[in-house]
């Protein structure tokens, strides 16, 4: 095991076009035995990244340390990590235990060991019984747990996951999550896990790197990226339903109070800092509201458009006069249908720069505990 | 649709057309009909075509029949015996065995080659392909003419240029040596039909995901284990039944032996099908060269079946 440095990693591909940067010059380290998700939409250079540490990318300049060793220059299969791959790349004329114990008969294991050595992972991910099986006799979820069989088979530096999961249902998908997680407490080891998958990233890393545009929007644990977010974007991808954000004028540099533009409503944000510029996105989670009922509106809010009910929540999506806005209540304890015209409660609030995006405040007010859950 | 069209269809009465798509339905929901329609054209022609002759052929290898004589004289199968005993026949069987698997092994080795060549990715891949492809489409009595002219003893580029890097002292006519000529005739006849091995290899090749490839590399494994474990299970079977197809085809190879030799020098590269050539128009003897020709199918009928029965191409790799 291992911990993993990167180093201003720099991915370019050429096109037509002129060349397309899909690393920008990144840098992290992932501690020994941590367990780090690269969350981002759809071509962030999550994968590129994934695949440059895996060696199957090279990268156009920077480098990569695996346990204090370069390897930047080591083709990818001396480097001894394991690679999950989003496509389940088993091999169909290979039997299971045989696609498990791969990485061994390449090492030269004669065949009877083999099946020993597949049969201990096979029962350590609960697929003991499949051993004599082709690959195409597994459902989408035995298959997912070859692929992982056959990546700790060999105790590798770390474990590198591209996607594994985006291919199985949500509840097989649940379900693998937990697996996972056991996975990595009995076998130890430094993993590193791509996602595109906002809500996986949260309940599954130590730590998790937000990524946009080639570049690293925070790294941080999940915690920390969804209480403390670094930007605009950070606050808007992590959490669901999505933050709330509206562009807002800041009077006085504190941030206390701001003014919603096209509205005449202030609203206390409970935020005491300094030099809080006057342009600002302002910026409240949707579970982080008190909404209630009222005749005649002044202020924030407006008429209910949509109730959608989620187990014992409901989300509501308000139409203001500055657009919709998303608001999470407890069924029972704030009865509202549709058609209702209610007041939206801020009780904690972010300030971003309305120019560039960046955090510039977030209150800690109301509402704010210090073992406060991560709701994803 | 064009005005035309609509003219042409409003000219058909609806009656009609809705006629004849009740029928076409008819035949394409009953899945008998439809075997025999689809069937029927192409059984008809392998009947006309192969079936008949083959019987006819058969019938004739019973019979004393001379080229210039139209009258037919039973002999009775005692005739096939004594086809099998007689030497020349032995002696071209025996050759026929080295040209065809010699010929094959050949083909199989240079086909897989270059498919796994030109499957690479570089600059120009798709020119490449196309032109590793090109020899199937010349044919065979160019290649061996233009064979003939290339190995020829006084003015042939080959011995040219063997003798210009040092290879040669003096030229050699490969072609009208015994110890040369069936090896020469070999070479100069597969190299074409490696390119079929090719042709299914390549294809085959093409649907391998690369994927699997990164997937080997990632547990480890070098070009030789992936091509190993990765690409040959893949192609194997393909590569089976190209061996196969291509056997038979070579075993009754005529044409390029005849340009090149004409089955010489003396008998040396005188297989089954000239054998029977000049059974039937040298010596006039269509009774004994129909005779040769179905031990000939007989012989190749068995391959076939040994053949399926032992390598078991048609047992697909498994994919999924």
């Amino acid at each position: 095991m291992s911990d993993i440095q990167v180093d201003t990693l720099r991915k370019e591909f050429s096109s037509d076009g002129g060349p397309i940067v899909a690393v920008n010059d990144v840098s992290f380290t992932v501690e020994d035995g941590e367990f780090v998700c690269i969350v981002g939409p759809s071509g962030c250079g999550k994968t590129t990244l994934l695949r440059c540490i895996a060696g199957l990318e090279r990268p156009t300049s920077g480098s990569i340390t695996l346990a204090g060793e370069e390897v930047t220059d080591i083709p990818p299969q001396n480097r001894n990590l394991a690679f999950v791959f989003q496509d389940i790349t088993l091999y169909p004329h290979m039997k299971v235990w045989e696609n498990i114990s791969y990485p061994l008969k390449l090492d030269g294991v004669d065949a009877d060991t083999r099946y020993e050595r597949a049969q201990e992972v096979a029962d350590t991910i609960q697929i003991g019984e499949l051993l004599d099986m082709y690959p195409g006799d597994l459902s989408g979820g035995q298959q997912q747990r070859v692929a992982i069989g056959r990546s700790i088979i060999r105790s590798p530096r770390a474990y590198l996951l591209d996607e594994p999961m985006s291919d199985l249902d949500a509840k097989l998908k649940k379900e693998m999550r937990v697996e996972l997680q056991r996975i990595q407490q009995q076998v130890g080891g430094t993993m590193v896990y791509v996602t595109h998958d906002q809500e996986e990233a949260m309940t599954l890393s130590d730590r998790m790197i937000v990524m946009d545009d080639g570049e690293i929007q925070q790294f941080g644990s999940p915690q920390q990226v969804y209480h403390e977010p670094n930007n605009v974007f950070v606050a808007q991808f992590i959490g669901s339903p999505e933050i709330n954000l509206l562009s807002a004028t800041c009077r006085d540099d504190t941030g206390g109070t701001v003014t919603v533009d096209d509205t005449g409503w202030n609203i206390e944000t409970g935020i005491a800092s300094q030099g809080v510029p006057e342009n600002v996105t302002f910026g409240f989670r949707p579970r982080h509201t008190n909404v209630e009922p009222v005749e005649d509106l002044d202020g924030l809010g407006g008429e209910v458009a949509l109730v959608e009910a989620v187990g014992d929540e409901n989300i509501l999506y308000i139409d203001t006069e500055v657009g919709e806005i998303r608001a999470v209540v407890d069924i029972e304890r704030t009865p509202i249908e549709e058609g209702d015209t209610v007041a939206v409660d801020v009780e904690r609030s972010y300030l971003f720069d309305g120019a560039t995006g960046t955090t510039v405040a977030h209150s800690t007010r109301r509402g704010d505990q210090p073992d406060d859950q991560v709701e994803a | 649709m064009s005005v035309v069209s609509d003219r042409v269809t409003a000219l058909v009465p609806t009656r009609w057309w809705q006629r004849s798509n009740e029928i076409l339905s008819g035949v394409f929901e009953d899945d008998r009909r439809l075997l025999a329609v689809c069937l029927t054209p192409a059984l008809a022609l392998y009947v006309l075509v192969a079936i008949l002759p083959m019987l006819w052929a058969f019938n004739l290898s019973l019979y004393e029949v001379s080229t210039l004589n139209p009258v037919w004289e039973w002999t009775g199968p005692g005739r096939l015996v004594d086809i099998l005993t007689s030497g020349a026949f032995q002696a071209a069987f025996g050759r026929s065995l080295i040209f065809g698997f010699g010929s094959v092994a050949f083909q199989i080795v240079v086909g897989v080659s270059l498919a796994l060549l030109v499957n690479r990715e570089f600059k120009g891949a798709v020119l490449a392909r196309a032109v590793a492809l090109l020899p199937y489409m010349v044919p065979a009595v160019a290649i061996g003419m233009v064979g003939q002219f290339m190995l020829n003893a006084q003015y042939g580029i080959i011995n040219l240029v063997l003798i210009r890097v040092g290879i040669l002292n003096n030229p050699v006519a490969f072609l009208g040596l015994p110890e040369t000529a069936m090896a020469t005739v070999m070479v100069v006849g597969s190299w074409k039909f490696a390119v079929f091995v090719t042709l299914l290899t390549l294809a085959r090749l093409q649907s391998i995901p690369e994927n699997f490839y990164e997937g080997a590399t990632m547990c480890g494994a070098n070009a030789y284990q992936k091509f190993r474990d990765v690409t040959l299970p893949r192609i194997k079977n393909v590569i089976l039944i190209a061996a196969l197809l291509r056997t038979l085809w070579m075993f009754n190879k005529f044409d390029i032996i005849y340009i090149m030799t004409r089955g010489g020098p003396g008998e040396e590269t005188t297989t089954i099908p000239l054998h029977a050539y000049e059974v039937a128009f040298n010596q006039y003897d269509l009774g004994q060269a129909a005779g040769i020709a179905a031990l000939m199918f007989v012989f190749l009928a068995l391959w076939s079946i040994v053949y399926f029965r032992v390598a078991r191409p048609e047992e697909e790799v498994r994919v999924a």
